[in-house]
Order: C-alpha cells, then sequence, then structure tokens
C-alpha cells in the first residue's frame, strides 16, 4: 500500500511539473471551470437579491468546483482510443494510478490558477464564511473529490464500447450540474425534487461540500452527509472494478 | 461567375461535404441528438427552479427567459457548427505552417480559415433552441410578425458580430503565436444564457460592448418578446459593421507578420 502511495506522490509531482509547462491550456481550463459557479452566484444573486446564503454558497462551490474537476475522458479514454492504454497494462502498478496522480496534479493547478479571481469575487460578494464550517467541509471536499473521480473514471470506462465516451462522460457533467448544486442550493430545489436529488450521488460530488462550508446544514446533517457519501464511494468503487474487468477483457488495441 | 457567388458556392459545398461525413455515422446522429436535447432540457431545468424562487429574472419573466435561452441556443450551434471548427485548429496552424496552404488558395483567407470546415451535427442545437423559442412564444400570446422579423434580423447580426469576434480572437495568434484566447471566448460566451440585466457594473458594461454577448441573446429576444425601436436595431447593424470592419484590418495586419513556411 505505501508503495502504492509513493508511487502516486512521485507521480503526481511529475504531472504538476510537466503542466507548469502548458499554462496557456491551465488557463482555459480553469476559466473553463469558472464559469457555472461564477454563473449561478449572479442568477441567484439576481433572484434573491440580499440573501447572503446565496453568495457564500457559491463562493464556497467555487473552490469546491476547482478541487473536484475530473478530466478522465482526456486522460483515460483517449489511452485506450488510440492504443496507449497497452502500455499502462504492462506496468506493475494498477492503470488507474497515472489518471489519478494527473487529476490531483491538475486540481492542486486549478486552485491555484483560480486562486486570485476566486478572492476577488469573495471581496465584491463580501463573502462570510466561518472558520468551524470551512474545516467541517474539508473531509466532504475530499469525499466529493473521491467520488467525482470515480464517476468520471466510470463513465470514461465507455470509451471500452463505443466512440462516444465523450458524450457519455458529457451526460455525466451535465447531470453533477443540474442535480449536484451547480444550477441551484439543493436547498432551493422545490421539496418533490429535492426528495429525488438527495437520493442521487450528484449533490454529494459538488453541492455537500458547498453547503457545509456555508454553514446550511446542522453537525447531525453533516454526519449524515460525510456517511452518504462514504456509502456512494463504496458503490462507485464497486461499479469501477466490474466495469475495468469486463472493459480490459475486450480491449484489443496495438501500439500506443 | 462572380466573386460571391463562387464563395457562396464554396462554402455549400464545405457544408456539404462535411454533412456527408458526419451522417455516414447514423449512431453518432442518433446519439448527438439525444445529448444535445438533454444538454438542452438540463438548462431549461435550471431555469424552471429559478422561477419557483422568484417571478421575474432581471426584469424578465418566465417565458421571456426561455424565449431568451432559445435564441442563445440558436447562436451557440449555428456558432458551432460554421464557426468554431475551423478556428479551433488555428493557432496550432499559425504556429505549425499550417496556415500556408490557406494563404495560396484563390479564395480571401480570413473566410477560407473561419467558415472552411463545419460540424453539421452541431445545428441539431440550434434546432432545438428553435424549438424552445416557439414554445416559450406559445406561452407569451400572439407574437406580431413584425417583431418575429426584427428578431431574425437581429439574429443574423449577432452571427455576424459572434464570427467577427471569434475571428478577431483567433487573429490574436498571428500577433502572439503562443496565444489562444479561442478557448476564454467560448467561455465567456456561456454568460449569454441569460439576460445581461442581471449582472452588475463593470460586468454588464463589459457583456455590453467589450464581448457583447448582449447583443447575441438579450437583444433579439428583446425584440421577441417586448419589441425594439429602430435605433436600437441600428446600434446593432453599426456593431458589426464595426466587428467586421475591426476584424478585416487585424487580420490583415496579423497577416503582414506572418512568416510561416512549412505545412
Amino acid at each position: 500500500m505505501s508503495r502504492i502511495l509513493r508511487l502516486l506522490v512521485a507521480n503526481a509531482r511529475m504531472r504538476l511539473l510537466q503542466w507548469m509547462g502548458w499554462r496557456g491550456m491551465l488557463l482555459w481550463l480553469t476559466v473553463n471551470q469558472l464559469v457555472t459557479p461564477l454563473l449561478g452566484l449572479a442568477v441567484w444573486s439576481a433572484a434573491l437579491p440580499g440573501q447572503a446564503a446565496v453568495s457564500d454558497y457559491y463562493m464556497a462551490l467555487l473552490v469546491v468546483q476547482m478541487l473536484t474537476v475530473s478530466y478522465e475522458y482526456h486522460t483515460f479514454a483517449n489511452g485506450i482510443y488510440d492504443g496507449g492504454l497497452a502500455g499502462g497494462l504492462l506496468r506493475p502498478q494498477p492503470v488507474i494510478l497515472n489518471p489519478l496522480a494527473e487529476n490531483v496534479a491538475l486540481r492542486v493547478w486549478h486552485l491555484v490558477v483560480a486562486s486570485p479571481l476566486i478572492v476577488v469575487t469573495a471581496l465584491l460578494v463580501h463573502v462570510r464564511l466561518e472558520y468551524g464550517w470551512a474545516l467541517l467541509a474539508v473531509p466532504s471536499l475530499l469525499l466529493a473529490g473521491a467520488l467525482r473521480f470515480l464517476l468520471t473514471y466510470l463513465l470514461a470506462m465507455a470509451a471500452f464500447w463505443t466512440q462516444r465516451a465523450a458524450g457519455v462522460v458529457a451526460v455525466g457533467e451535465t447531470l453533477i450540474f443540474l442535480a449536484g448544486g451547480g444550477a441551484a442550493p439543493i436547498a432551493l430545489y422545490p421539496p418533490s425534487f429535492r426528495t429525488l436529488i438527495e437520493a442521487l450521488p450528484f449533490p454529494a460530488m459538488l453541492g455537500v461540500p458547498a453547503e457545509i462550508a456555508a454553514g446550511a446544514m446542522d453537525s447531525g446533517q453533516v454526519i449524515t452527509a460525510y456517511l452518504l457519501q462514504m456509502g456512494w464511494i463504496v458503490i462507485l468503487v464497486a461499479c469501477v472494478a466490474l466495469a475495468w474487468r469486463a472493459g480490459v477483457a475486450r480491449y484489443t488495441a496495438v501500439g500506443g | 461567375m462572380s466573386g460571391p457567388r463562387r464563395l457562396i458556392r464554396l462554402l455549400t459545398m464545405v457544408f456539404s461535404l462535411s454533412l456527408r461525413q458526419q451522417l455516414a455515422f447514423r449512431a453518432d446522429l442518433v446519439f448527438e441528438g439525444l445529448v444535445t436535447l438533454f444538454s438542452v432540457t438540463a438548462g431549461l431545468g435550471a431555469v424552471g427552479v429559478i422561477f419557483t424562487r422568484t417571478g421575474t429574472l432581471g426584469g424578465w419573466g418566465p417565458w421571456q427567459v426561455v424565449v431568451l435561452y432559445g435564441t442563445f441556443q440558436v447562436t451557440t450551434g449555428l456558432l458551432q457548427t460554421f464557426v468554431e471548427p475551423g478556428l479551433q485548429a488555428f493557432p496550432s496552424q499559425v504556429r505549425s505552417g499550417g496556415l500556408d496552404p490557406i494563404l495560396l488558395r484563390p479564395v480571401p483567407s480570413i473566410l477560407l480559415a473561419s467558415l472552411g470546415l463545419n460540424a453539421p451535427l452541431n445545428l441539431l442545437e440550434s434546432v432545438a433552441g428553435l424549438g424552445v423559442v416557439v414554445w416559450g412564444l406559445r406561452h407569451l400570446g400572439p407574437t406580431p410578425p413584425d417583431r418575429a422579423a426584427e428578431w431574425g434580423l437581429l439574429l443574423a447580426l449577432a452571427v455576424i458580430i459572434a464570427w467577427a469576434l471569434r475571428t478577431l480572437v483567433a487573429a490574436a495568434s498571428l500577433f502572439g503565436p503562443s496565444t489562444n484566447l479561442g478557448a476564454m471566448f467560448v467561455s465567456g460566451w456561456q454568460f449569454g444564457r441569460y439576460p445581461v440585466s442581471i449582472y452588475h457594473q463593470p460586468v454588464r458594461a463589459l457583456l455590453t460592448y467589450v464581448l457583447p454577448v448582449a447583443m447575441l441573446s438579450t437583444v433579439p429576444s428583446l425584440a421577441l418578446t417586448r419589441g425594439v425601436d429602430g435605433a436600437l436595431i441600428a446600434l446593432a447593424g453599426g456593431a458589426a459593421l464595426v466587428a467586421i470592419t475591426t476584424t478585416n484590418l487585424v487580420w490583415t495586419a496579423g497577416l503582414r507578420r506572418y512568416t510561416g513556411a512549412t505545412g
């Protein structure tokens, strides 16, 4: 286990340095990821003027979005299409390690690149996040990051069966936006929809840590949220393992 | 055959060829249609959630915002079909010298670079957007024909402005080959999903005068839902003219600096 962890850290460090050379691309990716929370902030501030809870939520969501971004279609699915996965299968390490390390590196860079804009926006909207709630949101944020990685990795595995994995991943991203807390804070959904949405894994990938940081949950709800996130992780790990076994059995690419 | 007619024939052939290439993969067509439908429905769902909490958004009623959202999808689909595919690769063409063959062809390079590659499946987004506009209008009551005509005119001007801005952004790579502002444009474009009146100053001014997403969806929708006076149409026409002229000048100046010699 410690060997895997060492490999992950070394790989992530290498990817961090590698991405330093692609600053233009990083800037583009980050700006692209900032748009949804900023749009949400503008729209909901106009719809419910004077409600500080909305701006607190979207400010927290900005950080959550940067630390949960997942690009496994590019870092993993493309390897299935171009044969790059063949090389990964020969290495004495789990194939998931490379996309995971790249994911970690990209999240760090997203936060670094987005930081100036996050600070300026926080000053403009007079954000009032409390340290206690922000600290409670950290475990939830880590679990959300794991969940979003697992879902995107699972959807990217569609590349084993179809040429349209990009579309499959895009559908997943749209679901995270609509039912995860990007389109609106979950608490603002009509009660019937809220019940349905809360039964899905998507809020646990985005909105839940932002809600905790914004102080929209009591301590009992926070514990329940952690447990739910862990439950979804167990389910998604099982789905990933099953999909990997089935996918790699039919993988026939040559080269890389 | 005269220049403009020859150009129109050439661009029609480009579209026809791209369409035939994409139609060869029928399953992709069906899948792309479903993804587009899902994405447009999700956007409408987001609008729906907003109006469960408020009666107006930036002074716009729910069905007016639906019309605006549909208009935004129509414009986005047109840009993604005709302009974005060609210009996406433009900065790398400048760096690699791949622009050389475009410059050698007997067609204005600005048009060949920006419109020379199409992605017809993206028109599904425009079709879905048109459906959303019609759906919104049915809830707003009868629309006078002159408003529909104004919407069509302002939409055409919006597409021209969008083409000019996107080409201008691509032309930046002629001055600094490592510059790729195209993705910034695509991100900024998303702010046109909602009425520009929801944004505070100076963001609103930025989205009206610098990156005029207000012209792309808010102004045409305003014509359809409330009607606009001739002065606003003239202003949009003037903006389109300025955008075309500026882009053409910058493109020409940029080409003078271009020194690629490979391909």
